[in-house]
Order: structure tokens, then C-alpha cells, then sequence
């Protein structure tokens, strides 16, 4: 590190709460450390001495941005391809969503998928984008983005993708971490691609393979950021529905969501479909990493609201059952002796949707909702009903649906610590105004 | 899409939106805790100072250059500002 930096750095504040020159020549000198580029280590060290600094000094106008590996899309150019109905809801990472009466069509369009980053956006390029797949396999194999496509049978399956946090703002108290809507934060288009099982078989899988581990080629700002790697089970790496996709509805995937490449494993939380796939590695033990044992982990057994996370947690895996209302939108306005046409999306993991109810009556009766033809195993089930309202005021509409294990959808969803599985009843308010 | 991308990482960067209350320590944790994220995750929520120090770990562990008189300098300042 450089120490004429440092020695620009106050003396001792004195103060408690405040870093001494000492402390911070030893901070200062551990980030080189970390650190092997020139450049790099000049800015986080310029950016550790404007922390130290008061405020009216030089040193604190914020730092020159330390060099990232490779180009990015700028969250402006990503959003500009977008619908306007999504909202942003945090700029770093970049996670934006649009609500439920926004979700309406039965294929969720891709510039209204909900964009969910742990890092930046890499501006990555088809041509020269490899794929390796390596770990207890026979024979380690490289890919390259066109090879991939000319080796395997293209399969097309519409999938649900959500991410784990989907909801989160609805649990009380609020868990830490992105502020989902209590309806945003899922969508379920149209993926085409190779099934992962073909590719593992091509490779041969060894025997004592037990997890399968996706590399993305995402990077943050600072070096040290840890890369987005998750794995899933081998027998959800082998059911013919995950995909490593290459296309949404069709179309090549938008950087955002993962171009050229990436995985699809539907109906579980949206971390396990890694974007920017660069890297498949067979293991014989889960993998350990940040994404697997810090963040994507709910108890085991329930807790109270408000407890911390137990020992006793594991890692999130398929979705339990769910239903959104995608209409009418909340708000909506309804003459008494005309109609409401209700309808909605229901999910349930790795269990099928059986039975969609819909109430008027905040849950004091219940009536059968229709349900659209089944699709794929991990498509969304259409519903719908038509309500004829019959009194004038404020009217609660609340679907909830059953799976195929007779699991039913709860008023509130089991509170935990990182506001994971939302699934709770999900209501939207109408009014109804004299003929 | 995706031309200049180096060039608009500046702005990409930025600080972030939130505002941190004022007190001993804030400078630190405005300049460390905004490296990878907003810090709407940290106004957003109220913890214990266990919980915190909890926090301040996995973000170690998640790759921030934190040392251990900065981790207890965070820790006092979230613990106080945003505690329960
Ligand atoms: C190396 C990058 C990095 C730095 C630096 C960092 N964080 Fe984080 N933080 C993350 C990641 C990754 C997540 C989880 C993904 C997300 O929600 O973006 C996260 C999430 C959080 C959350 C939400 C809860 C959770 O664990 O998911 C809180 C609270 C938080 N950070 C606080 C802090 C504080 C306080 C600091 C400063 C001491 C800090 N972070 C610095 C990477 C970082």
C-alpha cells in the first residue's frame, strides 16, 4: 500500500467511537494487502482515508470507483428496457418488480420479469461465452455458447421463478434484507434450453455426486465481493424441467436476466437459477459459500417472530403453495348488479396446483374458483371467477389456493428470520358504488 | 445497450440514497457498509447488538474490508442508531 495516502489521514480524533491513525494505518494496510492491483489499492485506500477524515476535509469527497473486471450494463440502459409499470425498489444491487395487477398475462412478458442482482449487470457477449462442467465427472467438458446449442436437444417449458424474498415487506416485524412488495418478485415466462441432465450426462457423473454447483460470471464493485455460486441436490439437477436456458419467450435473454446463459430451476427460490452461467461443478457435498450458509436459509422448525435464526437452519429450496390476484387491480371501482371479473396465478413448488378458493367476505365463506387448463409441471395455473357484488361499499377480494398434498395457503406465512416463502393470502380492495 | 459501461460505473456507484443518522462512527459506516449495497438495509431494520454483530460478521464473511476495531466501531454505531 501506498503510505503517503495514509499519512494525509487525521491524527488520533481521541474521541471514543472514533478511528485512531493507528487503527486506521493498520485498515488502511491490510485493504493493500487484499488488494493486487496498483489502482485498486490507491482507490479503496483514498476511500478508507475519507471515512476517517471530518467531514470538511478534502479527503472526504467520495472516492474514485476501484477498477471492476469487465464492462457492465449501467441499471439506466437495463431499465430503459423495461416496462415502465416495473418499479425499482433498491439501485445497488439492482432489484426492481412489478405488482400483481401488472402480472396479469398467463406468460409473464420478459421486460416485466422482476430483476433480482446480487452484484452488477455484466455486459457479457455470445460470441467466445464458454460453459465448463467440471468436479466427479468423468470427463471435465467445455462449451462454447453455440457448441451448447448444436450438442443438445433444445427443450422449451414455461417455469415459475421467484425469488426467496418475494413478499417480504408483508411479514411483520419487517426482516432484514430487499424490500419485496407484499405482490411482486415472481413471473413465470417461457424458457428454452438444455437440460442440465444432458449436459451431466455428456460429462458422466461419478458415483458419490450428491449437489451440483452453478457459477455465475457476475462481479461487484469491490474485488472482495464474494461471486454468486449455488447448488441444488442431484435430483432436482436431473428432473427434465432445469434448463441451462439461453432463451425467454423465444428471444435471447436480456442482460439482465442472464445472457447468454443461465439456469432454470422452476418452482424453487429464484437464487438457485444462477445468471450469467459460466461454470458447473459436481460435488459431494453441498457447496459452502455465502449464497448457500449466510443468505437463502430458513429455520427448520418454526419460530416466534422476532427470534433469531436457530442452528438448526437449512437452505431454501421449492416454493410452497402460492396465489396472487392479477385482477381486478386494488382500487378498482364496480357499479352494484354488473360484475367483477376476478382472476389470478397459483403455484405450489414442486406439487401441483388442485384448487383455487376466492372469498368476498374476508374468509367467512369461500367459493371455487375455474382453473385454466394445466400447463407445465412448474407453469402458474390460471383461475378466475366472476363476482356479482351486491351491496355497496369497500369489498375485500382474497384467493387461496390447495396443492396437490393437501397443503393449504395460510392467512400469514411462517415468519423467519431473512423474510423468505411469503405465501400468505393475498387481498386486494375494490369498491362498489350505487347503479 | 451495454456500450460505455465503464464509464457510467462512476455514476452507478454513488452514495447511497439513505440517510444515516449523525453520531460517532457514521463516516465508517457509510464508507464501508456502501461498498457492495444501499444502506436502506441498514435503516430499514432495528436489531439487538447481538443481532448486529451478527450482521457485521456475515458481511466479513460476504468479503468486506472490515478489520476488528472497525467491526466494533460499526457495531456500537448500528447498535445505538438503529438498535431495539
Ligand atoms: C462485500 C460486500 C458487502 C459489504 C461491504 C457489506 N455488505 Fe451487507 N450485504 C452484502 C450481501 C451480498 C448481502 C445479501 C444480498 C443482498 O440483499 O443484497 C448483504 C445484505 C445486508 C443486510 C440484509 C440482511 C442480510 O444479511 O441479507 C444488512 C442488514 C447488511 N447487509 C448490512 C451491512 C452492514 C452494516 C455493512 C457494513 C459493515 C455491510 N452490510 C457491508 C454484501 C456486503
Amino acid at each position: 500500500m501506498n503510505s503517503s495516502d495514509a499519512s494525509n489521514a487525521k491524527p488520533d480524533q481521541g474521541e471514543k467511537g472514533i478511528v485512531t491513525r493507528r487503527v486506521f494505518l493498520k485498515s488502511a494496510g491490510r485493504l493493500g494487502a487484499l488488494l493486487a492491483v496498483g489502482s485498486a489499492t490507491i482507490a479503496l485506500d483514498a476511500a478508507a482515508q475519507s471515512s476517517q477524515a471530518p467531514a470538511t476535509s478534502p479527503a472526504a469527497s467520495p472516492a474514485p470507483p476501484p477498477p471492476i473486471p469487465g464492462p457492465i450494463v449501467p441499471n439506466a440502459a437495463v431499465i430503459a428496457e423495461k416496462d415502465p409499470v416495473m418499479k425499482v425498489l433498491t439501485e445497488r444491487p439492482l432489484t426492481a418488480n412489478a405488482t400483481a395487477e401488472n402480472l396479469n398475462d398467463a406468460v409473464t412478458p420478459a421486460n416485466r420479469l422482476f430483476i433480482r442482482n446480487n452484484l452488477l449487470t455484466p455486459d457479457l457477449q455470445a460470441a467466445g461465452h464458454t460453459l465448463t462442467i467440471k468436479g466427479l465427472v468423468d470427463k471435465q467438458m467445455t462449451f462454447t455458447f453455440d457448441d451448447l446449442q448444436k450438442t443438445f436437444p433444445a427443450v422449451t417449458a414455461q417455469g415459475m421463478l421467484e425469488c426467496a424474498g418475494s413478499g417480504r415487506t408483508a411479514f411483520s416485524p419487517l426482516p432484514k434484507g430487499t424490500p419485496w412488495n407484499p405482490s411482486g418478485g415472481y413471473g413465470c415466462p417461457k424458457w428454452t434450453g438444455a437440460r442440465l441432465r444432458d449436459i451431466l450426462k455428456a460429462a458422466g457423473v461419478k458415483p458419490g455426486a450428491v449437489h451440483v454447483a452453478f457459477f455465475g460470471a457476475d462481479f461487484g464493485e469491490l474485488p472482495t465481493a464474494k461471486p454468486v455460486v449455488r447448488s441444488i441436490p442431484m435430483s432436482k439437477a436431473l428432473e427434465p424441467n432445469t434448463l441451462v436456458a439461453w432463451a425467454i419467450n423465444g428471444e435471447p435473454l436480456p442482460k439482465v436476466h442472464g445472457f447468454p446463459l443461465r439456469m432454470i430451476v422452476p418452482g424453487w427460490v429464484g437464487s438457485a437459477s444462477i445468471k450469467w452461467l459460466v461454470g458447473i461443478e459436481v460435488l459431494d457435498a453441498p457447496f459452502k459459500g455465502t449464497y448457500m450458509d449466510d443468505s437463502y436459509r430458513v429455520p427448520a422448525h418454526p419460530i416466534a417472530p422476532g427470534e433469531k435464526m436457530p442452528k438448526d437452519a437449512v437452505s431454501t429450496e421449492a416454493w410452497p403453495v402460492k396465489s396472487v390476484i392479477t385482477q381486478p387491480a386494488p382500487g378498482a371501482k364496480f357499479k352494484i348488479g354488473g360484475k367483477i371479473a376476478i382472476a389470478g396465478k397459483a403455484w405450489a413448488g414442486e406439487n401441483s396446483v388442485t384448487r383455487v378458493e376466492v372469498s368476498l367476505d374476508e374468509g367467512v365463506t369461500w367459493k371455487q374458483a375455474t382453473l385454466a387448463k394445466p400447463g407445465n409441471k412448474y407453469a402458474w395455473r390460471v383461475f378466475s371467477f366472476s363476482a356479482q357484488p351486491k351491496r355497496q361499499g369497500y369489498v375485500t377480494i382474497l384467493a387461496r389456493a390447495t396443492d396437490s398434498k393437501g397443503n393449504v395457503q395460510p392467512i400469514v406465512a411462517a415468519w423467519n428470520p431473512l423474510g423468505y416463502f411469503w405465501n400468505g393470502i393475498h387481498r386486494v380492495g375494490v369498491t362498489v358504488e350505487n347503479a | 445497450m451495454g456500450t460505455g459501461g465503464l464509464l457510467v460505473l462512476a455514476s452507478a456507484i454513488g452514495q447511497s440514497a439513505a440517510v444515516l443518522i449523525d453520531g460517532p462512527g457514521v463516516e465508517l459506516v457509510r464508507q464501508k457498509c456502501s461498498l457492495c449495497h444501499d444502506l436502506e438495509h441498514i435503516t430499514a431494520i432495528r436489531q439487538t447488538r447481538e443481532e448486529w454483530a451478527d450482521t457485521v460478521k456475515v458481511m466479513i464473511s460476504r468479503g468486506a474490508p472490515i478489520t476488528p476495531e472497525d467491526e466494533a466501531i460499526i457495531v456500537e454505531y448500528c447498535t445505538k442508531y438503529y438498535g431495539k
